[in-house]
């Protein structure tokens, strides 16, 4: 008792602690099994398992094995939806296009030409398909364009009034296409929503989506395309007529991209790779801002960031010059 | 791990350290807490290791010789130039050349063995140093990374903790303190430094003005928290070994002076300077010229001691020149006057110079200074709403660290920690920042979310 009361809190703490490392060790291939792939045990004591679960809800108390968990929805492979993809787009084709089309093929470019052929040197049907050309709009194009994307569409909106006051920004800092679709974020009158319920309220005609280097240090490509289609599919369903717009994630600047394992341009080109395979280029386009703010070897150009990762406020109009003027205008 | 707020430190090194240092017999107890300090040191920096035993060595070798001596002023001298040319050299070094040159905690280490030094030769130090007890005292990992800067008359105060019960009411006590000083870094000022950092994202030259005032505030406090938070830890664990409490930050915001600000901020710093620098040189005692010449000695140093780049020298100047201001102007007004000048020299010039010594570039400085007084040139894309979002974000945050700037609160703490609800209150304090730090540690997207 005396020594009870010579030192409580101490006392507190060790029990504590040793409780929480228990529990950790108890249930670290089971309820921790999702953080023990992540956690170094050389960076961190064990405990900090059951505190990550803590912080998202995850207790023994609420944990279901995973065979009795209903099996989630398994994602087709990439190559599946990408078919499918293609395929929702053939049936929606014709529908949308009137038949000048082909009259303005005739007068592309031949390098247009030779990779249209091989497109359609692939899919008979896609001949039909229009080509579009990215061209100079004035801001009231934005007017029905929402934006979807991370602390860098953050910035955009809260640094390029222009745009701004045309368009509609649906962007939170350390968004992820993981996340996107099941955050609660967007505040309305009537409080806070997700991205589903807000498409299912307002139509847009254009839909802008910059999204992707939170998670670049996380899970596989194909994940992360899979997933990113997963999402582009969904807000087709919910805006059937909405140009949806894949933005390529902006590169970081030299200085991070040679001493960060995860937040580098290898990593970004490679991921953006993966996400220009996803245009159609009928209702889905990839484009890339990056050229907007190059340094000339790939990299973001050091004098417009401070941290590396964000273009400083007064760098934004770069990128919004660059949307204002690779629009595609359907017509 | 050789962070404080670090939990392999919290859960590992620490707790292991109590427990071989209190199992080792008490006449072995300081090898213990070299050998352990060398361990710290190691895993921390493990390529510097060598400069800080060559610099013990060193200053061993000439501390038995200086002992012996009699004062001999060569000899001191000699000692205390090798020591600042190491620590010249480093920082040169590091600066010009590549920043992995500073070794760890040298500017700290080194200012304890010249103060040694200097106390040998006045005679403070009554006995001839022991090596194991020098080579503690210089490396003790409580203080070989930030400080404080403890004198040898505090190390030899330690008192060795002799029975069970003993033991734990220190660690009890130094826990408490630690903690505390843990909440203010953790909670505090790794937060507040979002915010500081944020603002050089946007770009100084897009940041609104009520922006540029909220970023001074809260540099300011990171700062002042992140430090005193720091110096709380170091102090703590120091009591838990059985040293006396070094009271490193003594609420320098209540000061209504700048250099009385100085005497309560970073004590162990400024009563070096005091000690071994100013008075040497005559103080105060050799007319008013030599006066002001001292004070400038002692605060170009002070600046280069802080960093080589100019920002520092020119933030060391300016607070010169404010001490200079207060002694000769501002000491002969009247009571009022003084009063209120005192008070806006101490909260509106101190976090100012914050500005100063936090921006390096002298290019963005100056951008920076013109959005914090913008009649001399207008921003480019500035958003009047960013000031009312960040308060939003990191108001209760600044609110918090602004309450804590007023002593009573601490003082609270300090009187009445064996209270049960304030103990309480302070372990409930050690879980907030265990759950802060897990989300963080090893996980790099917490604190770089974009």
């Amino acid at each position: 008792m005396k020594f009870f009361k010579t030192c409580p809190m101490f006392i507190a703490i060790v029990v504590s602690s040793i409780f929480i490392t228990t529990v950790a060790v108890v249930f670290a291939n089971t309820v921790y099994a999702d953080y023990k792939e992540g956690y170094d045990p050389k960076k961190a004591p064990i405990m900090v398992l059951p505190i990550r679960g803590a912080t998202e809800g995850v207790f023994p108390w609420n944990y279901v094995p995973e065979a009795e968990q209903p099996s989630p929805e398994v994602p087709g492979s990439i190559d599946e939806l990408l078919k499918q993809m293609q395929e929702d787009t053939v049936v929606e084709g014709p529908q949308e296009e009137p038949e000048e089309v082909v009259i303005e093929e005739t007068v592309e470019e031949p390098e247009v030409d030779i990779s249209a052929g091989d497109v359609s040197a692939n899919d008979v049907e896609l001949v039909e398909e229009k080509i579009y050309e990215p061209q100079e709009v004035t801001p009231e194009y934005f007017d029905d364009a929402l934006f979807i994307g991370d602390s860098r569409t953050v910035g955009l909106s809260e640094y390029c009034q222009e745009l701004d006051e045309h368009a509609t920004f649906y962007a939170k800092v350390s968004l992820s296409i993981y996340t996107v679709m099941k955050k609660e974020f967007i505040k309305t009158p009537e409080g806070t929503i997700g991205v589903e319920e807000a498409l299912s309220n307002q139509q847009f005609g254009k839909i802008y989506i910059s999204l992707g280097l939170n998670e670049i240090g996380t899970g596989t490509d194909e994940y992360f395309v899979e997933h990113y289609m997963e999402v582009v599919n969904r807000i087709r369903e919910l805006q059937p007529d909405a140009i949806i717009y894949i933005q390529g994630i902006m590169h970081v600047t030299e200085r991070k991209s040679n001493s960060d394992k995860n937040f580098n341009n290898v990593n970004v080109d490679r991921r953006n790779a993966a996400l220009s395979q996803l245009a159609d280029n009928q209702n889905i386009f990839y484009i890339d801002m990056n050229e907007a703010v190059d340094d000339g070897n790939g990299n973001l150009d050091g004098s417009l960031s401070f941290d590396d990762i964000h273009l400083k406020a007064s760098s934004y109009q770069l990128w919004y010059d660059y949307l204002r003027l690779h629009a595609i205008v359907k017509d | 791990m050789i962070n404080f707020s670090d939990l392999t430190f919290i859960f590992r090194f620490l707790p292991v350290f109590l427990i071989v240092y209190y199992l080792t017999p008490i006449e072995f107890r300081k090898a213990t807490l070299l050998l352990g300090s060398l361990v710290f040191y190691g895993f921390g920096d493990l390529r510097m290791l060598p400069v800080l035993l060559g610099a013990v060595l060193v200053n061993y070798f000439f501390a038995r010789a200086l002992h012996g001596s009699g004062q001999n002023k060569f000899l001191l001298a000699f000692v205390v130039f090798l020591d600042v040319v190491m620590l010249v050299e480093f920082k040169l070094l590091s600066q010009f050349v590549d920043s992995s040159f500073m070794p760890i905690g040298i500017s700290f280490f080194v200012f304890k063995m010249i103060s040694f030094q200097a106390d040998l030769y006045q005679g403070k130090v009554k006995n001839t140093p022991k090596f194991i007890d020098t080579a503690a005292y210089f490396t003790m990992f409580p203080q070989v990374v930030s400080g404080p800067i403890m004198r040898f008359s505090d190390f030899e105060r330690h008192k060795e903790n002799r029975t069970i019960l003993e033991i734990f009411e220190r660690i009890e006590d130094g826990l408490k303190f630690f903690t505390v000083g843990l909440g203010m870094k953790v909670l505090l000022a790794d937060h507040l430094a979002m915010l500081w950092n944020d603002i050089g994202t946007i770009g100084y030259e897009s940041i609104s003005t009520p922006l540029a005032w909220l970023g001074a505030v809260t540099y300011s406090l990171e700062l002042y928290m992140d430090f005193w938070g720091y110096s709380l830890m170091a102090a703590g664990i120091g009591v838990m070994l059985g040293f006396p409490f070094i009271t490193n930050f003594d609420h320098p915001y209540a000061s209504l002076s700048v250099s009385e600000f100085y005497r309560r901020w970073h004590a162990s710093l400024g009563s070096w300077f005091r000690d071994y620098v100013y008075i040497p040189l005559g103080g105060s005692r050799k007319g008013s010229l030599r006066t002001v010449f001292n004070l400038l000695i002692v605060w170009l140093i002070t600046g280069f001691w802080h960093g080589v780049t100019l920002n520092f020298i020119l933030w060391g100047m300016i607070i010169f020149l404010i001490i200079v201001c207060e002694k000769y102007i501002v000491q002969k007004l009247p009571g009022v006057l003084r009063w209120l000048i005192g008070k806006i020299n101490v909260l509106v010039l101190i976090p100012l110079t914050w500005v100063i010594f936090a921006i390096p570039d002298s290019q963005m400085l100056a951008t920076y200074f013109t959005r914090l007084f913008p009649f001399f040139g207008a921003g480019i894309s500035v958003n009047p709403n960013d000031f009312a979002k960040n308060v939003g974000i990191y108001g209760i945050l600044i609110a918090v660290g602004l309450v804590l700037l007023i002593p009573k609160v601490y003082e609270i703490f300090e009187n009445h920690r064996r209270n049960i609800v304030v103990t309480i209150a302070v372990f409930v304090l050690f879980w907030a920042c265990v759950y802060s730090l897990a989300n963080a540690a090893g996980n790099p997207f917490m604190y770089f979310r974009f």
